[in-house]
């Protein structure tokens, strides 16, 4: 069942995108990545994600919009949020509600363990 | 030679002392009318009636005015006023005894002199020629008197004394109206400079505000540009750690050791880049310290966690102790005491060469707790205790690389003790190290109880 977990990593810069796809990947995860708010909030409405990696600057639908989205779909309850983002001010008001906040420079070693951490934790 | 003539007359100007040179601007006026007045009446006269006496006091006045006249282009405004209104009460009073006294008309010259003194030499002086004035009146009186007044002259007439009457009170008028005129050009300058220093303020205003601008630029500024560096360097940051990890291929000693040195110096900028942004906060007054509870042990633990390999490949002790009285939760900004605590050591680690750095927290009182950084370190000189607080002091820029900053970490330190309302106390002896000390009161001011 572990083996099926899958992470979906929203992020508008397309490097920092694939960095983070590679560490999830490494931790065991199936990864879909989406560069903009819209086409990440088609994929939420069909979709349940194990963990959501959402950075909080996004084209189209912020990455506040999405969370809020996330957070009040009963069918998503489960999925657990990692913001990743630059602005401290924004992750501090979220905060409470994210089950992590990754301040950028996200290190690669750390979102792997954290991610391998929540697998496991999932797999239990 | 009208170029000439305007050098000759023109009074001297005081280009520091407005009143000086109005005062000399007038003296300048009644000598040069007291030189042409002779001219014109004296010498005709004289000729016509060559009288050695008369030729003697005529001569001498224009010697004295021209005497003024080089004394005033001297310099000196106050001695000129003073021997003109001295001269002119002599002439005066010499003039009413000539004029037997009470039944002459001189005698109502004095209350001119009174008028010039006053003008040229200020109030008191008025005063001074005032009384004496008052004194060569009685004085007259009882010569008169005691009848060793001269007889009058004959052209004492009444037409001669109601005609030297409408001079005398045409020349008051006439120095009535000079003090009229100069008070009111002091008025009109008053006003003036009223308006200039309304100008000058307005300017100065809009300097402040410039200057104002220009800071909420720079900040602005500083922190977009950290904010749009921030994102390529998490990107070469993740991508070298990804290669170091070997997630992406198997490397070779040299591939990692090049792969860390590049690591390291993002790192470096990482840390510049948010020392910049923290400094900006503050600066601007941006930063909005939190006010939660926390566990201090934890922190001291994450703390000693990230450095602990920097100590040890330095081959330093690294310790932390937490005391028995130590309270087992504190209120305040976990974040930014984790990040004043995280300078300290750093700093620590980074000027101490062998020995040990320690991390202690206690609580010096019921109110408070203190952080205790001790390292056995060069120790920092007493001209240095001064200076090390201050933006962008490294001592020694190639160490700055490895340990991260731009000198801006010591001052973040203090600034945010000072927002947290804390202390923060340095001791050192050179050669035997240092101890920073930071205490803070138990709980956040905000949520202080009334």
């Amino acid at each position: 069942m572990a083996e099926n977990l899958i992470a979906a990593v929203i992020e508008d810069n397309e490097d920092l995108a694939f960095v983070f796809g590679k560490a999830l990947e490494e931790a065991g995860y199936q990864v879909v990545s989406f560069l903009d708010g819209e086409s990440a909030q088609e994929y939420l409405a069909k979709n349940v994600p194990d963990i959501v990696i959402l950075d909080l600057h996004l084209p189209k639908i912020s990455g506040e919009s999405l969370f809020r989205q996330i957070r009040s779909s009963k069918r998503m309850a489960r999925t657990k949020i990692f913001l990743a983002t630059a602005d401290s001010r924004l992750a501090e008001a979220l905060q409470p509600e994210a089950d992590l906040v990754l301040l950028k420079p996200v290190s690669y070693t750390q979102l792997k363990e954290l991610a391998l951490r929540y697998k496991n934790a999932a797999g239990e | 030679m009208r170029q000439w003539l305007r050098k000759i007359l023109a009074p001297p100007v005081f280009e520091d002392d407005e009143e000086k040179t109005r005062i000399a601007k007038l003296l300048n006026i009644i000598l040069i009318i007291v030189m042409v007045l002779v001219m014109l009446f004296s010498v005709p006269a004289l000729l016509m009636t060559p009288e050695i006496g008369r030729v003697v006091i005529e001569l001498g006045l224009a010697v004295l005015a021209l005497f003024m006249l080089l004394l005033l282009r001297r310099g000196h405004v106050q001695m000129t006023g003073f021997l003109l209104s001295l001269i002119l009460w002599v002439m005066i009073t010499y003039g009413t005894f000539e004029a037997a006294g009470f039944r002459g008309s001189t005698m109502s010259s004095y209350f001119g002199i009174i008028v010039i003194a006053a003008l040229l030499l200020g109030p008191k002086m008025g005063i001074l020629f005032g009384l004496l004035s008052i004194v060569a009146t009685f004085w007259m009186y009882y010569a008169d008197q005691s009848g060793f007044l001269p007889v009058p002259p004959n052209y004492a007439t009444q037409f001669t004394l109601w005609g030297e009457f409408a001079v005398t009170v045409l020349g008051v008028i006439w120095l009535l109206e000079l003090i009229m005129t100069s008070l009111q050009r002091a008025l009109n300058r008053a006003r003036q400079n009223e308006l200039a220093l309304a100008e000058k303020v307005k300017e100065a205003q809009n300097l402040a505000n410039q200057a104002i601008e220009a800071n909420e630029f720079k900040t602005h500024l500083l922190s977009r540009v950290s904010h749009e560096l921030r994102t390529p360097l998490s990107v070469m940051l993740g991508m070298t750690e990804m290669l170091t990890t070997g997630d992406m291929g198997a490397l070779n000693d040299e591939q990692k050791r090049v792969l860390q040195r590049i690591l390291v110096n993002s790192k470096y900028l990482e840390s510049t880049f948010a020392e910049i942004l923290d400094q900006t906060q503050i600066e601007s007054g941006q930063l909005k310290l939190k006010s939660e509870i926390f566990t201090p042990r934890t922190v001291l633990e994450r703390v000693y966690a990230s450095y602990l390999a920097l100590a040890e490949k330095k081959g330093l002790a690294l310790r932390y102790e937490v005391a028995e009285n130590m309270a087992a939760t504190v209120c305040g900004d976990e974040h930014r005491i984790q990040q004043i605590i995280s300078n300290l050591t750093s700093n620590a680690i980074k000027f101490t060469p062998k020995g040990m750095v320690r991390i202690r927290i206690y609580m010096p009182d019921d109110e408070h707790w203190t952080i205790r950084i001790d390292d056995s370190g060069a120790g920092i000189s007493p001209e240095d205790l001064n200076l090390i607080f201050e933006p962008f002091r490294q001592v020694d820029e190639t160490t700055s690389r490895e340990y991260g900053g731009v000198g801006l970490g010591l001052t973040i330190v203090k600034q945010l003790v000072n927002l947290m309302q804390g202390k923060l106390e340095v001791e050192s002896q050179l050669g035997l190290g240092s101890t920073f000390s930071v205490t803070l009161p138990l709980r956040a001011p905000e949520t202080v109880p009334g």
